[in-house]
């Protein structure tokens, strides 16, 4: 009888799959540069083109990506590459002015179809069958640009129209929307030249450096989308058990603690509970405190403090997203968000408690 | 279906690593490998044959156990049957705990040379369970250095690896979890925050165009 020996691909593709775990930030860099070089020869190529765009304002420029989505049915496949790992989804939108809707079904990693009118989300899980229904605060916080914190954005940024590239088979204007201070990072989207939608953008650390970067490789402007059909799909959960976290909506203060120090740009937008199901004292339930200069949010996590959970005060990156640890007397604070680890720091070394 | 296979990459990697410190006879070896390859669909009539005869030999019956736990981990639905294996964790924690960043080094290397050799050593079996055990062990602390961020080198990071305390505690600090690069290892807490910052954090003016796009593509990359 024959023996069935181990198939050589499996063993081959796992030492082939450690390569870019390994060594991701020379192929990066590699990557990077070529991109770079390209988008240095297209932007001398489009220049008297882009002329007339380029004196729009940070606040123009980010209304015209706003207004763009709200216009617009749109169908693509969008790709996330953060660090090491990739992923990508299929999307659906489609907004008639009052009403946005969308459908992300994931093209990688675990199955989910995640559906959203406006504010309300609900995300399918098929593998588990569970659906979980949710409120998402932050969608319906920016229904028009001339509002806080959206008006300050000009006084911690400054845009630049850097040229035009083609991206998923569309026209687009490149812009540089970069920092005045070191508190936060820069940001280059690539615009559609004829609607001013969003087609990719990366998110620049120092020097630069590409932490993140959110893309259509896809794209189908003006797609026949049906906004009946998705929120039809949107309440059919037949089949799946309907879980709904439970968020209460508080103050820090009500909480027991403050920031001793202001970090420049960043407002205070929302603040909640989680319940855990265990019976707790007050200012016991974990608690998440956001922040937000207008492009870039930070979350301050509280919880009470677990001497075997709480030990690493180092930081932690997933693509833009850093996120630092501190222990602050009985509680265990982590700032996570999409900024340097320094504004982290600071705001961990400004929170303290109000109350025993 | 296909998940089956997407995730079949890594589990025989892990499933010859738990059975190398046993005293494998030619019979017993050849049971385990064609448990593993019926495992993942591939075995023939006969192999399948034999198992189902095997009725007393529990160390192909383990070996199928064990797959079946691996395959539930790696892919994370979060209800599987692996929750309630604490034996199976700590035999793999220990394992690792056994690995000294002194000997991680020169295995993993050993294991790109052979890549570029196309093996010759294919089906040498000990050989493959060497590699297995090398393999995982480079993910591991690959995945660890990444997830702590680009100050920790390599021996670093696995000796913080090595010194994961006690199995409670490890258990909840870091897992294995499929992503589409590969096993890494992850801290669960940090994921958890990291998705609660994605869902109720996004507070961006990008948010109503791509924030909430990026948001829920990353969710379903990190197999939340």
């Amino acid at each position: 009888m024959a023996l069935k020996p181990l198939n050589s691909w499996r063993h081959g593709s796992l030492r082939v799959g450690l390569r870019p775990l390994g060594a991701p930030t020379r192929a990066w860099r590699v990557a990077m540069v070529a991109a770079l070089t390209a988008g240095a020869c297209l932007t001398a190529v489009a220049q008297p083109a882009a002329a007339q765009a380029a004196s729009r304002s940070v606040s123009e420029w980010l209304t015209r990506m706003h207004e763009a989505s709200r216009q617009r049915a749109y169908t693509g496949t969008l790709v996330v590459s953060a660090g090491a790992s990739m992923s990508a989804s299929k999307i659906w939108h489609v907004c008639d002015g009052q009403q946005q809707v969308e459908r992300v079904d994931s093209l990688t990693g675990a199955p989910r179809t995640t559906i959203r009118r406006n504010n309300e989300v609900i995300t399918f899980a098929p593998e588990n069958k569970t659906a979980v229904v949710e409120k998402r605060e932050s969608l319906g916080l920016f229904p028009d640009m001339g509002r806080t914190p959206n008006n300050q954005i000009p006084q911690f940024y400054t845009a630049r129209e850097v040229g035009s590239q083609r991206v998923a088979g569309h026209l687009a204007d490149t812009v540089e929307i970069m920092p005045r201070d070191e508190w936060r990072f820069g940001y280059r989207i690539w615009s559609e030249h004829q609607t001013g939608l969003v087609v990719k953008i990366q998110t620049l650390g120092e020097q630069g450096v590409v932490l993140e970067q959110v893309a259509f490789t896809e794209l189908q402007l003006d797609a026949p989308v049906s906004m009946d059909k998705l929120k039809q799909a949107m309440k059919d959960t037949r089949g799946y058990e309907v879980l709904k976290p439970a968020l209460r909506k508080t103050t820090p203060e009500a909480q027991g603690w403050r920031l001793k120090e202001a970090i420049p740009g960043f407002q205070s937008m929302s603040c909640h509970t989680r319940e855990t199901g265990a019976a707790l004292a007050p200012g016991q339930a974990p608690m998440q405190w956001v922040f937000s200069d207008g492009l870039a949010s930070v979350s301050l996590f509280v919880e009470p403090f677990d001497e075997q959970r709480h030990r690493q005060e180092r930081p932690a990156a997933v693509g833009a997203t850093h996120s630092l640890g501190r222990r602050v007397g009985d509680h265990w604070v982590t700032a996570m968000g999409e900024v340097p680890v320094a504004t982290l720091k600071r705001f961990i070394q400004a929170i303290e408690r109000t109350q025993p | 279906m296909s998940d089956a296979y997407a995730y079949s990459i890594a589990e025989p990697e892990i499933c010859t690593m738990k059975h190398e410190p046993q005293p494998s006879s030619d019979r017993e070896e050849f049971s385990l490998e064609a448990v593993s390859a019926l495992f993942d669909g591939e075995g023939d009539l006969a192999a399948l044959d034999q198992l189902l005869a095997a009725e007393a030999n529990s160390a192909a019956h383990a070996h199928w156990h064990s797959c079946a736990l691996i395959g539930d981990a790696l892919r994370a639905t979060g209800k599987g049957r692996w929750q309630s294996s604490t034996a199976f964790l700590a035999g793999v924690r220990s394992q690792l705990d056994a690995i000294t960043p002194a000997n991680v080094q020169p295995i993993a290397e050993v294991v790109h040379a052979a890549a570029s050799q196309a093996a010759a050593n294919d089906s040498v079996f000990r050989w493959k369970m060497v590699a297995g055990l090398a393999s995982l062990a480079a993910v591991a602390v690959v995945g660890w250095a990444t997830l702590l961020g680009s100050g920790a080198s390599g021996p670093s990071a696995a000796s913080q690896l090595a010194q994961a305390p006690g199995a409670p505690t490890a258990a909840a600090q870091a897992v294995l979890v499929a992503t589409p690069q590969g096993p890494v290892v992850r801290d669960p807490r940090l994921e958890q925050l990291l998705a609660e910052h994605r869902q109720h954090g996004g507070m961006t003016a990008l948010q109503a165009s791509t924030g909430f796009l990026r948001n829920a593509t990353f969710d379903a990359g990190d197999n939340r």
